[in-house]
């Protein structure tokens, strides 16, 4: 469950931050973050680990699984915005977040499928063909630590801490998240600086800060399955969790500025990057890691200075 | 002389690695140690759950890498060595070192690793090795095999 464990922890402070946006009336911080969270995790974090480390390198499962996922996931959240701009309250209807809500537990029981397939696991494999071979000779902690052959005494050992332990991280992560929408959106305020802005750039660069730092790492340490899959895990979480809890519990109103620009944005690089990454022989280098840096400084200043004055907001399109 | 060699691996390099050794073992009699070190440090900010399974992975890893090394050091032909693989964790430069001193290691094998580049962006445990070992050092020029 490495992959989905990271994905999914990683990408706590962003729903975190996001329900306490929407919870305390401002929604369209809750979408921002979650929106800008994405189009930050699939250019800035691939993009900077690229850099730093020289290359990702994937597999099929992280490009055909997760990456598709969170194409998908992306198409899902943008065929329920048009149809509610459009056709409904210019709000994401219940139905909109139970279905997302669905989608999201139907990727986790692939996920749970795949981890208990053994063949899933090719290192695996890789270690049962040479048991003839001389033996390794583990450090103690390392034996200790083996979670596949010890499983199920780890996880007895663990249950006093699985108790208790969520509920402190919970508790937590609710002042954390508390704390950081009320101090960026007082900043907001005082600088007049919308909302939306500051869920897609500064909330959604503070909460993805986890995610940076496991894929940048993991990459170093050679672990480049896991960083795609924390990266395209993460979004897909960030979608269909970050948008659909709140959804259920408040009305989370359109942009329009969002519809032609921000999800078209975020779908069009999670493509991009997918089948880049499928046709560079699965890996992503320093050069590319440089122009997806140089996408998203583009989009930053386009969103920032250009979208705003062609007034959307005052138009009713198509209304 | 030199008959007991430490070859720290990361999987990387692994074939230059061996073809080095084996024309520097040439038919002496040695006793190889082949160490892959686990990473243990993972940066500010990472749930616990992700370290743990990162440290697995990394095992897995790691005991595929000591296998394969194992494979192409072919010791049906090369009866004059003997091998033992060892798997730790830890910060890899301080164990490579901290075990050459324990085992009383003659020389260390490892490859000279990154470009320039990488190696001002992600430091370098060659480098480190190089200066701090207790024995000789082999650096072998590694190129990039990807």
């Amino acid at each position: 469950m490495g992959v989905t464990a990271s994905a999914i922890g990683t990408s706590l402070p962003e729903f975190g931050s996001a329900l306490v946006a929407s919870l305390q009336g401002e929604p369209e911080l809750g979408v921002g973050i979650v929106v800008g969270a994405n189009i930050w995790n699939v250019l800035g974090i691939l993009g900077l680990t690229s850099l730093i480390a020289g290359f990702i390198k994937s597999d099929e499962i992280s490009v055909n699984r997760d990456g598709f996922m969170a194409f998908i996931a992306g198409s899902i959240f943008f065929v329920f915005i048009i149809y509610g701009y459009f056709f409904s309250d210019k709000t994401i209807s219940f139905i909109a977040s139970f279905v997302m809500i669905l989608t999201y537990i139907y990727y986790l029981k692939i996920l749970i499928k795949n981890e208990k397939n053994p063949n899933s696991n090719r290192t695996n494999n890789d270690l049962i063909k040479s048991e003839n071979k001389t033996p390794i000779e583990y450090d103690e902690e390392l034996k200790t630590n083996n979670l596949h052959i010890n499983n199920e005494n780890v996880s007895k050992k663990l249950n006093l801490r699985n108790l208790f332990f969520p509920i402190i991280y919970i508790i937590g992560l609710s002042i954390g998240c508390k704390a950081l929408v009320w101090s960026v959106e007082n900043f907001g305020e005082y600088f007049n600086i919308p909302e939306i802005i500051m869920g897609l750039f500064v909330l959604s660069l503070f909460t993805t800060i986890p995610e940076l730092f496991v894929t940048l790492s993991s990459t170093i340490k050679g672990l480049h399955d896991f960083s795609l899959g924390t990266v395209f895990g993460s979004c897909v979480f960030n979608i269909l969790v970050g948008i659909g809890i709140p959804a259920l519990f408040v009305k989370v109103p359109i942009e329009f500025e969002s519809i032609i620009f921000d999800l078209p944005v975020m779908i069009g690089i999670i493509a991009f990057v997918l089948l880049l990454i499928k046709s560079n022989g699965l890996k992503l280098t320093r050069s590319w890691g440089i122009l997806f840096l140089l996408i998203y400084l583009i989009y930053a200043v386009v969103r920032i200075t250009i979208i705003p004055t062609l007034g959307f907001h005052d138009t009713q399109f198509f209304s | 002389m030199y008959n007991k060699i430490l070859i720290p691996t990361m999987g990387k390099y692994i074939h230059q690695l061996m073809d080095h050794t084996l024309k520097f073992v040439d038919d002496r009699d040695v006793e190889i140690i082949a160490l892959y070190v686990v990473d243990d440090s993972v940066p500010f900010l990472t749930p616990n759950a992700v370290k743990e399974e990162m440290i697995e992975e990394l095992k897995l890893k790691g005991g595929y890498f000591l296998d394969k090394f194992e494979e192409l050091l072919d010791l049906k032909n090369n009866p004059n060595i003997s091998l033992k693989k060892i798997l730790k964790k830890g910060s890899p430069y301080e164990v490579i070192v901290n075990f050459a001193k324990e085992n009383k290691v003659q020389m260390i094998i490892l490859g000279s690793g990154k470009s320039i580049v990488d190696k001002h962006l992600l430091g370098s445990v060659s480098e480190k090795v190089v200066h701090h070992a207790p024995c000789d050092v082999f650096l072998v020029r590694t190129v990039n095999d990807d």
